[in-house]
């Protein structure tokens, strides 16, 4: 399932949807709301957080602003990315969002799991570190113990 | 990265013309109902595990299944799904006009971007105009598309059709997809579900769309991957 997280866009896909996105601001002032979902559907996607984040924007804008009728498309990636950039809190929140407007939808239950496994593994490699810095710390202060000893 | 797939199939039709409990069907042999509706996001994967016979030995394969939103809002980006797939089954709801509409769009769009995907059809819901021959006066839809000029398109197409019921003694509890022709399941009839559950990963459409691979591509030694991009 990790893969859910991991998929990414082609670049030259992402291009293509971010000219059309473009294209649209320029000639009419503002994007529709397909070509800004479909520009931000490949970002979510993208390998850059950059990216990512101006995804998450762009998604914050159609949840609040447009089409009522796409809100859990919309909830979804805004899960995704979140999760992508390891913002795991706000994937969580946009997860259970979208499971009250359908409850047990399997798609947000499956990247429910996923999110809080990549959490839980985030969680122990950061405690990892900060018990293997520790370990080295005390394997210095140690050293330092003993030359000072032996002087 | 993508998830893991040596053979790609993609559903693709209108939305709610069942794709998903085809899937569904297929991958768990079950029919969540249709008070379960539930639109696709994006596009969901399964993948199914079968073997084939490459001289003689055994190797085992993933059948990665892509099954995709039908929403327009989707439309533009189903490309980036059907990609180097090797199989589309286009679906359609048989009691739906638009729905047959769509799928001559996606033949078209599938041909001209895939050259080495398969093209399947699948009407659905056929139990709808079965309903009208029953005699417990349940009125049956009338079918939206003559069964003629479905076949016809198939034949231009080249596209195997199938025919997809759900039946059962109650419509939420006991739907069975049957197919025609039957060896072609994609799902099972009622009778050859016990029997066929062993057979499964040697029949069916399975081995149609290992067929279309062996014919495409040669399988790669190890690992049987294909040489699609990711």
């Amino acid at each position: 399932m990790d893969y859910l997280l991991e998929e990414t866009v082609p670049m030259a896909d992402l291009k293509k949807f971010e000219s059309k996105y473009n294209d649209e601001i320029q000639t009419q002032g503002r994007a529709s709301s397909t070509a800004q979902f479909e520009y931000a559907w490949c970002l979510v996607r993208s390998k850059y957080s950059a990216d990512i984040r101006k995804g998450i924007l762009l998604l914050e804008d159609l949840f609040k602003n447009r089409d009522e009728s796409a809100k859990q498309d919309y909830l979804y990636y805004l899960a995704i990315g979140n999760a992508r950039i390891k913002e795991y809190q706000t994937s969580l929140k946009y997860i259970r969002a979208l499971l009250q407007i359908q409850p047990g939808n399997r798609q947000a239950t499956d990247l429910e799991g996923v999110v809080k496994k990549k959490m839980e593994r985030d969680g122990l490699v950061g405690m990892a570190v900060v018990g293997g810095a520790t370990l080295a710390f005390g394997a210095l202060v140690g050293v330092g113990i003993a030359l000072a000893k032996s002087k | 990265m993508s998830p893991p797939s040596d053979v790609k199939v993609v559903l693709l039709g209108t939305e709610y013309c069942g794709k998903s409990s085809l899937v569904e069907r297929y991958l768990h042999d079950r029919f969540r109902g249709e008070n379960c509706y539930q639109n696709t996001v994006g596009a969901a994967y399964g993948s199914k595990l079968f073997e084939i016979n490459v001289n003689g030995s055994p190797r085992a394969l993933i059948m990665g299944i892509w099954d995709t939103a039908g929403s327009e809002r989707y439309q533009s980006m189903s490309r980036l799904y059907y990609r180097s797939a090797r199989a589309a089954i286009l679906c359609f709801d048989i009691t739906c006009r638009e729905s047959w509409a769509k799928v001559q769009f996606w033949k078209k769009e599938v041909q001209r971007h895939e050259r080495l995907c398969r093209i399947y059809l699948c009407a659905t819901k056929m139990d709808k105009l079965l309903a009208e021959d029953q005699a417990d006066g349940t009125e049956g839809h009338a079918p939206a598309i003559e069964g003629a000029v479905v076949s016809r398109f198939a034949q231009e197409s080249e596209a195997a059709l199938f025919h997809t019921t759900r039946i059962g003694s109650s419509p939420t509890t006991n739907f069975v997809f049957h197919l025609n022709p039957p060896h072609f399941t994609f799902g099972m009839p009622l009778a050859a579900r016990a029997r066929a559950r062993s057979l499964s990963t040697e029949s069916g459409l399975c081995c149609e769309v290992v067929d279309t691979l062996h014919r495409a591509l040669p399988v790669t030694k190890a690992g049987a991957h294909s040489d699609e991009e990711p």
